[in-house]
């Protein structure tokens, strides 16, 4: 690294994004970026550190939704009460990363930017059609969820964007939707497989798979299919691969195994 | 370039370079070796300090994006004179044994009793959920950690 700039003024970030383009990694929790820095894995010319910018921070209602700043701490969003009672799957995804130390400094706009297929945000903000809001020197662009990941590590953000906030629609409980994850233990592990889900009241039943392709995928399916067919609708948008945690027939397996548990009994 | 940081209640500033992480700080600026380096990468939690008072994995934290935080380690955890009832407890019930873990379970068990005053075994398990300990299979440490709930008289749940 060469440079290393701090800044607690979101026009000065937009201003050295617009400045250093690709060059430039943003710093937010650092839970990603200094894990990969401490084994040498990446070595940005620059890092921008943004976790003072208190534009970014916070959880706000609006009509029907929540507008959760980028900078938003895991445990900052496990902590809130509209987002446990009306926004349930993300409470339980926040809940499901790493540990206490790393939910208490990694950020819900870095779990995004990391864009990993298995990052634990992703399928619940995917499964509620969340929109994430990035800006530039250019001005803003509102991006779906579903649309903003590409690919593992790879988003459609341009070179000079940012993730400010993310709007998450409210009316997802604990009695109509969850999120699950399977890793190698509790804590500290990153997802094998996940799957998060919503039940609506018109017989439509949400579902989104985290781990099992190179982006989260998410099906809406009506209730009272059969077995044989659902299945087949969860198998057809998957494609899980053999890696370090676990092998591709595996993930195919279990992940079709909980979707269908959960689709028959309303939860897992 | 300058780091300001409260350590331990006493303001402190050191000149740093942009690469170093909180750990390296506390360590070989500030000489403050309690706070023990493990993986190098958040995962064991031997590194866990209080950052703005929430337990932190200093190992993965960048020091020049925290200034003007501030940080307690576990010096500033321990009494000035003795031990706390935490670190009697982990003696007297065999919680530590290599030792190397214990400074990041005290950080860990301290933030949690502290904040706590209803405490459950399942309650302490998910807050030491980002400490290994490779030597004392967890059993020991949880009951050091209800001796010590007890002798700070909270009230248990089951």
């Amino acid at each position: 690294m060469k440079i290393a700039i701090r800044t607690d003024n979101l026009d000065d970030l937009l201003k050295a994004k617009a400045k250093y383009g690709d060059k430039a990694l943003i710093l937010a929790g650092g839970t990603d970026v200094n894990v990969k820095r401490n084994r040498g894995l990446i070595g940005p010319e620059v890092i921008i550190s943004i976790s003072g910018i208190t534009d970014m921070k916070g959880i706000v209602p609006e009509k029907g939704k929540l507008v959760i700043g980028s900078l938003s701490t895991h445990s900052d969003i496990e902590n809130d009460a509209a987002v446990k009672r009306r926004a349930f799957p993300l409470h339980m995804s926040c809940a499901a990363i790493g540990s206490p130390q790393i939910r208490n400094t990694g950020t819900l706009g870095g779990n995004i930017g990391t864009a990993s297929p298995a990052g634990d945000t992703l399928p619940s903000l995917v499964l509620l059609d969340s929109i994430i809001n990035v800006m530039s020197i250019r001005g803003t662009r509102k991006i779906k969820a579903a649309k903003f990941f590409t690919g593992p590590g790879k988003t459609v953000l341009e070179k000079d964007e940012i993730i400010y906030s993310v709007e998450v629609p409210l009316g997802y409980t604990s009695s109509n939707s969850g999120f699950f994850k399977l890793g190698m233990r509790d804590a500290l592990a990153i997802s094998v497989l996940s799957v998060a889900w919503y039940f609506d009241k018109n017989g439509t039943v949400g579902l989104s798979f985290g781990g099992v392709s190179p982006v989260v995928k998410r099906i809406l399916v009506k209730q009272g299919l059969s077995e044989t067919a659902f299945r087949k609708k969860v198998s057809g948008i998957i494609s899980p691969i053999d890696d370090i945690r676990a092998g591709a027939g595996f993930r195919r397996g279990v992940v079709t195994d909980i979707a269908f548990k959960v689709y028959r009994d309303g939860g897992i | 370039m300058k780091l300001h940081l409260n350590v331990n209640g006493k303001n402190m500033e050191c000149e740093i370079e942009g690469h170093e992480t909180l750990l390296e700080v506390l360590r070989d600026r500030f000489g403050l070796t309690g706070t023990k380096k493990g993986c190098g990468e958040g995962v064991c939690g031997a590194c866990t300090v209080l950052l703005n008072g929430l337990p932190a994995a200093s190992c993965i934290i960048s020091a020049f994006a925290i200034e003007g935080a501030s940080v307690e380690t576990i010096e500033g955890i321990t009494p000035e004179q003795g031990l706390s009832s935490l670190q009697k407890a982990f003696i007297e019930r065999g919680a530590v044994q290599c030792g190397y873990c214990t400074p990041g379970f005290i950080v860990s068990g301290h933030h949690y009793l502290k904040n706590n005053d209803v405490v459950s075994p399942a309650g302490i398990r998910r807050a030491l959920s980002g400490n290994l300990c490779r030597c004392t299979g967890y059993k020991k440490i949880e009951e050091a950690m209800l001796s010590a709930a007890e002798a700070l008289g909270k009230r248990m749940k089951k």
